[in-house]
């Protein structure tokens, strides 16, 4: 790829608007403005700039006509003074050299049913993918419980348990911040002051929290396997 | 996915409504719902958009055809009668509202 080009992983989650926009305005910043949105976001070339982004949910309300509703959404935003870069599962880009440009969304209520309805679904899709693994897991008990060892079933078993329990824990994480984020907007929006999403911050310390959660579970796999084999001797 | 009858207005609505008993585009019905609220309400994009996709569905508005020349035209919209109807009604019960309330808040202040 030339140097006029870069990719990024950009994974962030229907509350973390917040950060998204943060990584966005930083990248501008250095000189990279976002091209293409997706789960490894493409980033052009550009003068460094200090931009105004807004990231946006867009649900389809008809299926059939979801790209005519994305054309009239982004139109309308455009007369306003944003200007639409791309969009990626939901999930629509704006920015602005405009410090005074209008918020896109201003009734509490539409911002709180986009990111539920958005979260909802990521979470049920999670907990049915993590059923994929679920075979491998039955597996990996049924041999444990017939004395065989962790490291003969390293081939099939004990990657599916990783899988599924990484699965899992990744909609437990969604879960949590889900309902923690409707909490405080819900509260906000009763107050009547802006609804705040996670900023890079916060969703940094979910993502080291989860590393750190597997790797407790790796360990205690290890220390599981030492455990068996010093019974055995 | 079945219509969301209209029979209230929001604050919001209402004044989008109001705005549109004169044919506008998007970012006029931002600017006169400013207007016609002193400032007091602003409608970002976004939301205004849902909103008159609603308003449209429930057929309280309509686009205003543009001629095949005028492509490029930012799209105007209009309120319909049943449009009107609504705004009639909902005024007169904000109204009713005020009144009802009037004697009470007046003893009160």
């Amino acid at each position: 790829m030339s140097k006029d080009k870069t990719r990024r992983l950009t994974l962030f989650d229907s509350t973390d608007l917040a950060a998204a926009e943060e990584y966005f305005t930083r990248m501008a910043e250095k000189g990279w403005l976002l091209k293409k949105f997706s789960l490894f976001s493409l980033f052009t070339r550009c003068e460094p700039k200090k931009l105004r982004f807004s990231v946006q949910i867009l649900l389809p309300k008809r299926r059939k006509e979801y790209a005519a509703d994305v054309k009239g959404y982004t139109d309308l935003c455009e007369e306003a003074g944003w200007r639409y870069l791309s969009g990626y599962t939901g999930m629509h880009v704006f920015a602005s050299e405009k410090e005074d440009v209008p918020e896109i969304v201003t009734d509490p209520a539409e911002r709180i049913a986009a990111v539920s309805t958005q979260s909802k679904t990521g979470i049920i899709a999670l907990f049915i993918a993590s059923l994929v693994f679920l075979p491998g897991v039955i597996g990996l008990f049924s041999n444990l419980i017939h004395g065989e060892s962790l490291l003969s079933q390293i081939g099939y078993e004990i990657p599916c348990a990783l899988c599924m329990t990484s699965v899992l824990l990744l909609a437990c994480a969604k879960t949590d911040a889900f309902s923690k984020w409707r909490s405080d907007a819900e509260k906000a929006a009763e107050k009547g002051i802006p609804i705040r999403y996670f900023g890079m911050r916060e969703t940094r310390l979910r993502t080291v929290l989860f590393f750190v959660v597997l790797a407790a579970i790796l360990i205690a796999m290890v220390l599981f396997e030492i455990g068996l084999r010093f019974n055995a001797a | 996915m079945p219509r969301e009858a209209l029979s209230t207005l929001t604050e919001p609505m209402y004044y989008v409504l109001l705005a549109l008993t004169r044919p506008l585009c998007g970012i006029e019905i931002m600017e006169a719902v400013q207007e016609l609220s002193h400032g007091r309400l602003s409608i970002g994009p976004g939301t205004l958009y849902t909103m008159l996709a609603k308003f449209e569905d429930n057929g309280l508005i309509a686009l205003i055809p543009t001629s095949p020349g005028e492509s490029g035209k930012r799209k105007s919209y209009e309120m319909t009668e049943k449009g009107a109807a609504l705004l009639r009604q909902e005024y007169s019960r904000l109204k009713r509202q005020a009144e009802d309330g009037k004697a009470i808040m007046e003893e009160m202040t």
